[in-house]
């Protein structure tokens, strides 16, 4: 039901433009452009191993940590973007980008006085944020010829670490959220050395552009999916930053992908397309 | 044009098979995740206390760990290679104050503990079935044990004698159920609160210690003897030998591994300061002084807490090992070139959370698994091991 959806959108797309930009084409075969994009993103992580520094005698519940919604996982990204068109429909993209991706989790724990009643709390929120310089590479495809371009395009992404780091905040409540007048933060502290330095995954999605004279402006939307681990094993009980011990806290170890939203801007570059950029088809006359 | 082409393509061949390297060099994972972990073992119940005492690796390549609990309770702690847990037991509260040393029979664990009212030893052994330890030999003629020693064909029980005031040490054989032989050294004063207090964990902590001497001529036993805490050598017939007599019982040997004739790697006190020497030259026939056996001072280690001192092969090469715990609660370890005073390195674990050393060993995958107490969320003490990989081990003393 969602693919026939989804279908139906793109068919429209294709069909609006069409409709009302059909009567422009741009040729863009063996052209070049370059852009620059910038966006937002929200992360997904999917935990594949759990692994915790407390483990309890006494209480059997599940003591895994309680990751936060996707929507509360938002990052940001930005780069320089460049295509060569095969054809006026097809092309291919790459680019350099930097990119910040970010999750959370929480912590609970709770020790109960069996003698005076004073029971003690602590809830830990744990933010997480991992940057990367990032080079994708995709195919694009262009459903239309004419000045409004519905497009796909998918393909691969290469990350590379720049730096990573952490935040706790607690207090001594368990409620699911930060109370306001008990909360402590860590401050921002470095995992750099917990997060493996590569990932490689696949990536695709679809957007729209619009050609003027001199600049192509679109929206689009990816989704990533990160093939390797985040999380450096080998590092992972390094308790580096001291939080292990402290804050009883290690990283599961988990994939991360993403869906991002941004805007791209580009431009024609190698060829004289000022004048020759945009031609009017005249669709009658030569059929 | 066609140069461009070319050059698009020479440049994708590139990235296509950079890309693929680069994935089959991030898809290499031999990390294993028994190699390296850091486990607390928390108890909910606040006013519950817990003080590890040994670690003993067990034949299936988990670990078992003996603490007191709440002074002189005794818990049981059976965990996998992984450090997650197997089970726990707290034995019922006639058996009380288990000593260091976990004793390793055909693949069987045994405790010395004492008996809450009759304050003699039960040698208990540990059934991992029922996952729990149930009594294997009962010595009422031993009170207050304070510390067992193994060399594999005798067992050594160090015990306070309260109506002679003297400390023994008995001689039992491979299977512990028969004495073998016995001696005793007068204190000449009454230790027995003392001594309470040690077992309860209510007061100073006495490192007392039974060692024997690789040539298994001299057995070195540290104990209140003569007004003073010593350091008593006897000879196997158990005849007395030699003695290095503390400063009253404020100052003397708080830890010691015979290398091999008359050298030994050591640690004293002197109320709170912290002496070591990795190669010292002890005579086990002459009486002297404690405090006069030449160290040095190591200003940061704490003298209250134990001191664990053993011969690990790293990079197959001898190194003895200190493990102790710094005056702002770190566990502090330092391997010297065995038999040398060549300092071979120095490693600090834990920086935000009071730990003491509590026992370490080594595993089968040429890593060390360290026992210590956490002192979680400032408040709770409890059991922690913190597994080195053989990476992190050798770390020490590149």
């Amino acid at each position: 039901m969602k693919l026939t959806s989804k279908l139906s959108a793109v068919l429209l797309l294709s069909l609006l433009s069409q409709i009302s930009w059909g009567q422009f084409t741009v040729e863009k075969k063996r052209r070049s452009y370059v852009g620059l994009t910038a966006g937002i993103n929200y992360s997904f992580p999917t935990v594949t191993d759990h692994y915790s520094v407390l483990t309890s005698l006494t209480n059997t519940e599940n003591d895994e940590k309680q990751y936060g919604k996707f929507s509360e996982n938002m990052g940001v990204q930005f780069g320089i973007h460049y295509s060569y068109n095969f054809t006026n429909t097809i092309s291919i993209v790459t680019g350099l980008g930097y990119r910040s991706e970010a999750f959370n989790y929480s912590t609970q724990y709770a020790w109960t006085d069996t003698m005076q009643s004073e029971n003690f709390e602590r809830e830990m929120h744990h933010f997480q944020k991992i940057s990367y310089f990032t080079m994708p590479i995709m195919g694009k495809w262009d459903m239309t010829e004419g000045k409004f371009k519905p497009y796909v395009q998918a393909g691969i992404f290469m990350n590379y670490l720049h730096q990573a780091n952490k935040e706790i905040r607690y207090d001594n409540v368990i409620d699911g959220e930060e109370t306001s007048n008990q909360t402590t933060s860590t401050g921002a502290v470095s995992i750099s050395d917990n997060i493996r330095k590569f990932n490689v995954g696949l990536m695709g999605g679809a957007g729209i552009s619009y050609y003027f004279n001199s600049v192509t402006i679109g929206l689009e939307a990816n989704y990533r999916y990160g093939f390797l681990k985040v999380v450096d094993d080998e590092n992972r009980y390094a308790d580096n930053n001291g939080f292990a011990l402290k804050y009883l806290d290690v990283l599961d170890q988990l994939t991360l992908s993403s869906m991002n939203v941004e805007l791209t801007v580009s431009a024609p570059i190698g060829h004289s397309f000022i004048s020759k950029f945009v031609r009017r088809k005249r669709y009658n006359s030569f059929h | 044009m066609k140069l461009i082409n070319m050059a698009y393509s020479s440049t994708y061949k590139f990235l296509v098979l950079f890309t693929i390297g680069l994935a089959f060099a991030g898809c290499k994972d031999d990390f294993k995740p028994e190699d390296s972990f850091i486990k607390v073992y928390d108890d909910q119940d606040i006013n519950k206390d817990y003080f590890p005492i040994s670690i003993k690796r067990t034949s299936d390549d988990g670990y078992l760990t003996i603490s007191a609990f709440n002074g002189s309770q005794i818990h049981l702690l059976k965990t996998d290679a992984l450090g997650d847990l197997l089970w726990e037991f707290d034995l019922p509260s006639n058996y009380i104050s288990a000593v260091p040393n976990l004793i390793e029979r055909n693949g069987d664990l045994y405790f010395v503990c004492m008996d809450a009212v009759g304050l003699f030893t039960y040698i208990m052994k540990v059934d991992e079935t029922a996952e729990s330890a149930v009594e294997y030999q009962v010595h009422p003629d031993i009170l207050y044990p304070l510390y067992v020693a193994d060399n594999g064909n005798e067992v050594y029980i160090e015990n306070y004698e309260r109506t002679s005031m003297e400390t023994g040490i008995f001689e039992l054989n491979a299977s512990m159920d028969q004495m073998i032989d016995s001696t005793s050294v007068e204190i000449f004063v009454d230790v027995e609160e003392i001594i309470a207090d040690h077992l309860n964990y209510t007061g100073k902590r006495f490192p007392f210690f039974i060692s024997l001497t690789p040539e298994q001529d001299h057995i070195v036993m540290n104990g209140f003897n003569n007004y003073s805490f010593s350091t008593v050598f006897l000879n196997t017939d158990m005849t007395f030998s030699g003695v290095y007599s503390g400063a009253a019982f404020d100052g003397a040997i708080k830890s010691i591994l015979p290398l091999g004739g008359n050298q030994f790697s050591l640690a004293r006190f002197s109320f709170t300061d912290l002496y070591v020497n990795p190669n010292a030259t002890l005579s086990p026939t002459t009486i002297d002084i404690a405090e006069a056996i030449p160290s040095e001072w190591n200003s940061e280690l704490d003298a209250e807490s134990p001191v664990l001192i053993r011969t690990v092969s790293i990079n197959s090469s001898e190194y003895v090992v200190y493990l102790a715990t710094t005056k702002s609660n770190q566990l502090f370890l330092n391997a010297y070139v065995a038999g040398t005073n060549e300092l071979a390195g120095t490693k600090y674990l834990g920086e935000s959370v009071p730990l003491k050393a509590c026992d370490f060993t080594g595993t089968a995958d040429g890593g060390m698994m360290i026992l210590t107490q956490a002192r979680i969320m400032s408040s709770f003490d409890r059991i922690a091991t913190i597994k080195l990989s053989k990476e992190e081990l050798e770390s020490l003393v590149e």
